[in-house]
């Protein structure tokens, strides 16, 4: 009696928690709906479906507004970022959690800054001026690397702390030097968090606008959505081509964030609670 | 001796330099930049003057101005507070029991994966006058509420500020539901003998151990909420009237017409603001451990 009670209300809730989750999912059918409508029929927005599929406005899309390129674009400014971030969080976050001075302990405080502060773009566009690096997708690239850096060092540092030393200590014994011991034992065993780390970093670094906003003005350099962002401001008239670009800046999100559901989640859990 | 040359400092150089040039390096540079008339409005060139607070000055003696900033702090609150308290009743709901509650997991952490750029392009659509949601309030009978919801002064900013608490919930409710997972299952079954009613529960084992979870959200939250800026951008633009402008969207602002050392003293307003309320957030949430 008590367990079919339960049943219910476990049924009730289940319910309640699926037509909730149509305060998300109908934002996305209507998108996808208008995109595949005539700009007619997509100048409201509704939800109804379209009369007739218009897969065309996929094409004209992709044609002019260089989708190709943006992709490109995009794929460089999130790709590199992550690859060095990767590289020197960990051996950075390496060093701090294995000799705990209280230089390290500081160097540790001082990457925790960033968690917390904004970045101040006025100023970066004028340091990147003075480097030689403002417009330019290298500029970009070591932006965001220093902007994720933070993240990068905290979530590596809470993993690196549940390796035990006596790895290193063994490795020291068997004569192993020290870029050795950490690239070929420690690395290694950084897998399910430099996964993580991976993920994170990607989805931040494609999904960001203001840096690009400030830092990219040139429109051949423009990243994905940038591009979208630029789309509307021309074709506001055409709901279903800005569907089209909407479209086009979120399915390799999801792409990614379907397959790599699990690592994101943990790893996000793993960083943030344990750490 | 060993620790040293195994653990060698060589090894955190990159980052330190990275991070210290294009991270903190700017961040200081705005904090002097801020005391300048920095601009670039004569076709001469850039000048920058040392001016003392004259730019503070002109942000706390404009009433407008100063209303920034208590909508920023506004916003960063009220978004704070609906995020973590929605997250958290939905990580109750999906700790255990419900069959699907992967997929439901999956579904509402979708959003925070979203550029905020794009989501606010998605509401953008959604509540224009003709757009979904106003056809969605007529076809229920509520025409007396159909608006133009964005460019309306009266509703501008709640619809902003229900968008960015859209995007962010699920995310609040995956480190809460981190934490449930880390609690001891035996702690619930000994109150259950004792005969503790569910909300003894969560008030005396969950929200106890959920503290470490609270405070990690407070923080994330509060430093998003106050650094906003993409989706106020696209949706209203800071407009109408000036009645959704973020301190964020001011920074812009100013850069955009040149005045570059008034956009420093916002940063810097933006800054000092987020410091504040962190350390008040840590502070809240620690003492809470401790006892």
């Amino acid at each position: 009696m008590v367990t079919n009670k339960r049943t219910v209300w476990n049924i009730c809730k289940e319910i309640f928690a699926w037509v909730l989750s149509l305060l998300i999912l109908v934002p996305m059918v209507v998108i996808l709906f208008n995109a595949l409508k005539t700009s007619g029929e997509a100048i409201n927005m509704s939800i109804a479906p379209p009369s007739k599929l218009h897969w065309e406005n996929f094409g004209e899309v992709w044609r002019v507004g260089n989708i190709l390129r943006s992709y490109i674009n995009s794929l460089i400014v999130s790709v590199f970022p992550v690859l060095i971030s990767v590289l020197c969080a960990s051996m950075c976050a390496y060093v701090l959690a294995r000799r705990k001075t209280k230089g390290n302990l500081a160097i540790y405080t001082y990457f925790a800054l960033g968690l917390m502060f904004p970045i101040s773009m006025v100023t970066v566009v004028k340091v990147t001026k003075l480097l030689s690096i403002y417009n330019t997708q290298l500029g970009v690239v070591l932006v965001y690397t220093a902007l994720i850096l933070p993240l990068s060092v905290f979530l590596f540092y809470g993993f690196l702390n549940s390796i035990p030393k006596e790895l290193d200590e063994a490795a020291i014994v068997d004569g192993a030097g020290a870029l050795r011991i950490f690239f070929q034992v420690i690395f290694p065993m950084l897998k399910p968090v430099t996964v993580t780390v991976i993920m994170i970093n990607f989805l931040n670094c494609w999904n960001e606008f203001t840096i690009p906003l400030y830092m990219l003005p040139d429109p051949d350099k423009a990243v994905v959505v940038q591009q979208v962002y630029n789309f509307y401001g021309t074709f506001t008239a055409s709901w279903n081509l800005v569907s089209v670009t909407i479209l086009y800046a979120i399915v390799p999100v999801l792409l990614v964030y379907i397959c790599g559901q699990k690592y994101i989640i943990s790893g996000m859990v793993a960083g943030a609670v344990k750490g | 001796m060993i620790n040293k040359k195994i653990y060698h400092w060589g090894f955190s150089l990159p980052a330190i330099v990275l991070y210290s040039l294009l991270f903190i390096l700017p961040v200081t540079l705005n904090f002097y930049y801020s005391l300048t008339d920095w601009n670039a409005i004569k076709i001469t060139g850039e000048v920058a003057h040392f001016i003392g607070f004259d730019n503070f000055k002109k942000i706390f003696s404009n009433p407008e101005l100063t209303s920034v900033i208590t909508r920023t702090v506004e916003f960063g609150l009220v978004t704070t507070v609906l995020k973590n308290v929605i997250g958290f009743t939905l990580a109750l709901l999906f700790n255990e029991g419900l069959k699907s509650r992967h997929a439901l997991r999956a579904v509402y952490f979708m959003p925070s994966m979203l550029s905020p750029l794009i989501i606010g392009l998605i509401f953008g659509s959604l509540l224009m006058t003709s757009g979904f949601f106003n056809q969605l309030l007529g076809a229920v009978g509520l025409e007396n509420l159909v608006k133009p919801w964005l460019t309306t002064s009266g509703s501008a900013f709640g619809s902003v500020m229900f968008v960015e608490v859209w995007r962010q919930t699920g995310f609040n409710m995956v480190i809460y539901l981190a934490g449930l997972q880390l609690i001891d299952q035996s702690f619930y079954e000994a109150a259950s003998i004792d005969g503790a009613t569910a909300f003894q529960k969560l008030r005396y084992i969950t929200l106890p151990r959920m503290l470490p979870s609270i405070s990690i959200n407070l923080l994330l939250n509060l430093s998003q909420g106050l650094k906003a800026f993409d989706i106020v951008y696209v949706l209203t633009g800071g407009g109408p009237n000036g009645s959704t402008e973020l301190i964020n969207t001011m920074v812009f602002k100013e850069f955009g017409k040149r005045m570059y050392g008034m956009s420093s003293a916002y940063g810097v307003v933006m800054f000092i603001i987020t410091a504040v309320f962190g350390l008040i957030a840590l502070k809240l949430t620690n003492k809470d451990f401790d006892s």
